[in-house]
């Protein structure tokens, strides 16, 4: 700081939490024999997530202490003793020209390290930053730092999108979060009508990809249903989010950080918003991702089989969604919103428990070990409607517990019940009109009823529906009498407002029963896929008859869901309190608020959700990501496919401190 | 008792439809709650609605009450009235059930509300128990006389829709105990119990030309939306046969039949205030609201079985006695249930001494509360101290309950006189040999059947005060009816 500004950066007593007193101050070039003393003590870990190693610190420090001092672009604050001994510092700097392309660090001594020192000087660092500086401030911090994740996130700041850290030389490459925090300098928005922009684009593959949801691949036979993805973005200039909905299985990991960069380079205003990116679950979507791969390494290539790169479709993907949120963005015209509520009998619990107790997904109950449905059902659909300034709908979002998968065993891509629901909904409200599915907390709900199956089959037939264009009426049916008694209550000016939260779930504890259980059933498959293998080795032209790839692929598929369990329980035992980090967003509207996570969630946790959340309706969102199941506490009892180990990389503990952290998020995005 | 009919029809199907006002010309106690409450406001009229179907050889009745139960000491007189009204439905299968209306009179001679003793020490103000009976045993035989002279040659169809009603009002806390009813809104919510069924089976009636004539509504959800009002009422179903006669034409009948709903009732535990703001947007009270969902299942279903109409459908009945355990009892349950007894009948019996020694007491609002709440709980654990007695000269001790089926074309009514949990329901449909199953509850008057999950989790329904059969009788009822399902069908196959 140029020395006639230090007047925004006073020098301040504080007390640490073992009753210590140490001072905030400005760093002086005089400091430097004691700053290589701080540095000397850094530990290499936090090297790693700082600056660099202790070595590279103390070399460079001769250099980096007076231009910390006398940069005027840069407030750098250290933690001093009253003995004189530097215990910490923190600093951002700034680009000359335009205030942009802030940059941050923090570093604390090991010692001073648990007593309040990081929080302390970071909220002075703010405070200063509020009135004096850049109007954001920008850092990154690396996946694994999870106490500085917490830190920043209580601090304001917000991730903006996932990269990689090119690996330095004492840390290989690393996953990391570019996050931003508005500073007080940033000139306030004033808050306008409402503008709502709404696109939607085609992202059916345009050459073959394997379509998941089974455990075997399948190849489209038939021609496609057309995948959608929309997008809606709300802007009331004060704030802005964005929702996208594709007709996907999940949001797959290798998209979701590419598209969030390109989204963020596309539409920068989107940064200070929340985007709740979710998929519908439709199991004849297409698959993207090493994770999801269904056949082995370099088999497509060998065999020069006509099946689109995974990575390539997902390219697709983004680029298509990218072009919709732009479209969005720049469609935004004035308008209104309204939300309500009805009801639809469509997602039904999907597992039953015998008379030992044990569950199971799906199969018949018509037998005397039933003993009952495990869960409940949810028949809520939540609705956001959106108009034109007239009033007139532009578009949906409809929000309901049941993944779209009536067919899910088709061999074509389909968007499956939500393409005869946007269809009925067109035929209602016009051609024009948007409709965006949101599929809210369904890991243990399928469109698919236990009893009474005869009966609704009848009923269907009587009424020249299938199951599909069952589903699809009644739910439009929702739709249509949710929007004809919301649609006076229309607002150009709702509160729009965002949040996240990202947090660390722990993993599901994994005993040796269930490891050794996995290595059984990863070894056997390994088997099937080296036979497989040599199969199509022996015989090339097998790859030309039909559905050549069911075995392998189901082969290929099943090993890596037990592989996880194996590499699941190998980071336990290295790391008894492994994680994994998971992002929850939450939008508000009004009186709704909309709260995504990435797992097929059991219907528990939303009732949980729903029911202590502030907010008059709650849209959950589930897999707005790549998670699997997140099974409930009680559902575990009962074990069966989707919940059990296989399926469960989070357990219910993790599942309650995702209710709770989703919870705190509300009551912050409620309270603002 | 075993009886049984089956035949390939001789003549035509008769249909006969008739319907009685049995509210009570002066104040009786109204049953639902802990304690009584006497009528303050004027009465929607509770009525009993009667449908006999007979084909030249079988005949058959389904009559629904607005009644909180089929009570014990009614209904023997009314089957007996029933046979001497119309002879000719002798030894012939009738359902009678309740729809389990809160806002109704209780019909229990001495034992409900007021005890003999308090009849004799005070100048209530009520009917008296014999009298509320008489008239609504006539009532009813009424109904079904008038069904029986009014039959006319009709068709029949059945089907299935859907409409959001019942809810299910038991939640779990993280510890595993479970409570009917109250805040989910709480750290220590885990999840609501059991399982909700919103399926709407409808059997309709139809002339020869297709003119509907009624419709016989059977839904997972008791009538009790305003269940603690001080008036009589059918509650929702007032305003659900509104509706469809509104649609349907004024001479519409009406039959509501409460399935399997012992842990369901119309109250939701979350997203409370986003359904009231769609009422209150809508111009709907609650039960307004319900009745329009359950009126709109009834019009899609009535509208697509229609072309399915028929005037040949197989009837047949049969009823047989099923013989449950009683509820096993600990020394525990027996104890706490002696002392609870022991304390409210002293409070019962002060309570009584003060209002005889000071009859001004009747003039005050509501000044039965107290003594008819101390009367019904003592009730409750008298139960149970004289089951565990029971239980104690014999572990075996048992109750018999008669099961009645009658199938109407491919479908199958089949009554039990409980307020039965959900999961028994969906174990009897899953496993019916027919397309649809009409499980009818509460004919009869025999108090909660707990399943296995609710009665490990305790609460209120799940308690040995609430169940004098629990879930082990639970899973002889389910087998028994499944072998009278079975048997219906096996005679007309």
């Amino acid at each position: 700081m140029i020395p006639e500004d230090r007047k925004f950066a006073s020098p301040r007593r504080v007390t640490l939490r073992d009753g210590r007193e140490v001072t905030i101050r400005l760093i002086e070039t005089n400091d430097l024999p004691e700053m290589i003393a701080f540095y000397k003590d850094v530990t290499v870990i936090d090297g790693v997530y700082y600056r660099g190693s202790p070595e590279t610190l103390v070399a460079g420090a001769p250099k980096w202490v007076p231009a910390a001092a006398d940069n005027p672009y840069m407030v750098c604050l250290i933690i001093a003793a009253d003995d004189g001994s530097i215990h910490g510092e923190a600093w951002y700097q700034w680009r000359e020209s335009d205030k942009s392309n802030s940059l941050f660090g923090i570093c604390i001594r090991p010692t001073m390290q648990g007593q309040g020192a990081g929080r302390l000087i970071m909220s002075r660092l703010m405070e200063i930053g509020d009135t004096y500086g850049p109007p954001r401030m920008n850092l990154t911090v690396q996946l694994p730092n999870t106490r500085a994740w917490k830190l920043y996130t209580s601090l304001g700041f917000r991730p903006i999108h996932e990269q990689m850290r090119p690996a330095r030389a004492d840390a290989p490459e690393m996953p990391e979060f570019y996050m931003e925090r508005v500073m007080g300098t940033a000139p306030k928005r004033e808050r306008k009508p409402l503008q709502v922009g709404w696109a939607t684009t085609d992202i059916t593959p345009q050459r073959p990809v394997f379509i998941p949801g089974q455990f075997h691949g399948r190849l489209p036979e038939y021609p496609a249903e057309p995948l959608t993805a929309t997008a809606l973005v709300l802007d009331n200039n004060e704030a802005c989010s964005a929702f996208i909905s594709c007709d996907l299985v999940s949001i797959f990991a290798p998209m979701e950080p590419k598209l969030r960069a390109k989204i963020a380079a596309a539409v920068p205003e989107l940064k200070d918003g929340a985007i709740i990116i979710n998929a519908t679950h439709t199991h004849t979507g297409a698959v993207m991702g090493e994770r999801r791969s269904f056949l082995p390494p370099g088999f497509r290539e060998k065999y020069n089989l006509d099946i689109m790169d995974s990575d390539v479709y997902c390219d697709f993907v983004v680029e298509q969604v990218v072009s919709i949120i732009t479209a969005a963005w720049q469609n935004r015209q004035p308008g209104k919103v309204a939300w309500g509520l009805d009801f639809a009998v469509v997602g039904r619990n999907r597992r039953w428990v015998s008379t030992a107790g044990k569950s199971t997904m799906y199969g018949n109950i018509g037998i005397p070990e039933f003993s009952h449905i495990e869960g409940f059902e949810d028949h809520s659909v939540n609705l956001l409607a959106t108009y034109d300034t007239s009033d007139k709908l532009t578009g949906v979002v409809v929000n309901v517990p049941c993944p779209s998968q009536v067919n899910e065993h088709e061999y074509r891509y389909s968007p499956d019940y939500w393409h005869d629901t946007r269809q009925l909904l067109r035929q209602e409200f016009g051609e024009n009109l948007f409709v965006m599915p949101q599929c809210s907390a369904a890991g243990d709900q399928a469109p698919r009823p236990f009893y009474d199956k005869d009966a609704l089959a009848r009923m269907e037939r009587l009424r020249n529906q299938n199951q599909r264009l069952a589903l699809a009426s009644r739910l439009t049916r929702a739709v249509v009498d949710a929007v004809a008694t919301i649609t006076s209550e229309a607002t150009a000016d709702p509160v729009i407002s965002s949040g996240l939260k990202v947090t660390p779930l722990p993993l599901n504890k994994l005993t040796v029963a269930d490891v050794e259980d996995a290595k059984k059933e990863a070894d056997a498959l390994a088997a099937v896929q080296d036979a497989e293998l040599k199969k199509f080795e022996q015989n090339p032209e097998l790859v030309k008859e039909p559905r050549w790839y069911t075995d392998i692929s189901r082969a290929t598929r099943r090993w890596h869901w037990f592989n996880g369990v194996i590499e699941r329980y190998e980071e336990q035992q290295k790391n008894p309190n492994a994680a994994r980090v998971v992002t929850i967003h939450a939008i508000r509207v009004g009186d709704v608020a909309f709260v995504s996570n990435p797992f097929e969630l059991y219907l528990d946790y939303a009732i949980r959700i729903k029911a202590r959340s502030p907010f008059l309706q709650t849209f959950v969102v589930q897999l707005a990501g790549d998670g699997t199941y997140l099974p409930s506490h009680r559902s575990t009892l009962g074990g069966g496919y989707g919940s059990y180990a296989p399926s469960n990389p989070i357990g219910p503990e993790g599942g309650q401190q995702l209710v709770e952290e989703t919870l705190t998020l509300l009551e912050s995005l409620y309270n603002k | 008792m075993s009886t049984a009919a089956s035949q390939s029809p001789s003549s035509p199907l008769l249909i006969g439809w008739g319907t009685a006002d049995i509210t009570p010309p002066e104040p009786v106690l109204i049953f639902g709650q802990f304690h009584g409450r006497l009528p303050e406001e004027p009465a929607e009229p509770l009525s009993a609605t009667a449908l006999i179907l007979d084909n030249g050889t079988i005949r058959t009745a389904l009559i629904s009450c607005d009644l909180e139960s089929i009570f014990t000491p009614f209904e023997p007189p009314l089957r007996q009235s029933i046979v001497n009204a119309v002879p000719e439905l002798a030894n012939c299968t009738i359902i009678i059930n309740a729809t389990h209306t809160h806002t109704a009179p209780e019909i229990i001679d001495y034992n409900g509300y007021f005890t003999a003793t308090a009849h004799e020490k005070i100048d209530l103000p009520v009917m008296k128990p014999q009298a509320v009976c008489d008239f609504i045993v006539k009532q009813v035989t009424a109904a079904v006389t008038a069904a029986w002279q009014n039959r006319q040659p009709g068709k029949v169809a059945w089907g299935l829709d859907f409409a959001v009603v019942g809810r299910n009002r038991r939640w779990t806390d993280t510890k595993g105990n479970s409570t009917m009813y109250g805040n989910i809104a709480i750290p220590e919510f885990s999840h609501i119990e059991g399982f909700e069924d919103h399926s709407v089976n409808t059997l309709a009636t139809y002339t020869p030309d297709l003119s509907l004539t009624g419709v016989v509504i059977n839904l997972a959800c008791p009538s009790q939306v305003r269940e603690n009002d001080y008036r009589y009422s059918p509650d929702f179903w007032l305003e659900t046969r509104q509706l469809l006669q509104q649609q349907f034409g004024q001479s519409l009948f009406v039959l509501g039949q409460c399935s399997a709903a012992g842990d369901q009732s119309p109250r939701p535990f979350y997203d409370k205030d986003a359904i009231a703001r769609m009422e209150r947007l809508r111009g709907q009270s609650q039960r307004l609201a319900i009745a329009t969902r359950l009126a709109r299942a009834v019009a899609d279903t009535v509208a697509t079985i229609t072309p399915e109409a028929t005037d040949n459908p197989i009837l047949a009945a049969i009823e047989k006695v099923a013989t449950l355990p009683l509820n096993n009892l600990s020394e525990a349950d027996a104890a706490h249930s002696a002392a609870e007894l022991a304390a409210f009948e002293a409070e019962r019996d002060a309570e009584i001494e003060r209002l005889a020694a000071n009859p001004a007491l009747l003039s005050e609002p509501r000044w039965y509360i107290k003594l008819t709440t101390a009367t019904q709980r003592a009730n409750w654990h008298r139960g149970v101290v004289n089951r565990y007695r029971e239980l104690q000269q014999n572990p075996n001790a048992s109750r018999n309950f008669t099961l009645r089926s009658i199938r109407v074309g491919d479908i199958a009514f089949l009554s039990n006189p409980f307020e039965l949990y959900l999961d028994y329901a969906i174990r009897i449909k899953a496993r019916s040999p027919f397309l649809q199953t009409f499980i009818i509850q509460l004919a009869g008057s025999e108090g909660y059947l707990s399943t296995h999950r609710s009665t490990r989790a305790g609460g209120y329904g799940s308690i040995p005060p609430s169940t004098p059969i629990g879930p082990e009788g639970g899973d002889v009822f389910t087998a028994q009816a499944l072998n009278l399902l079975a048997e219906l069908n096996s005679r007309n196959s």
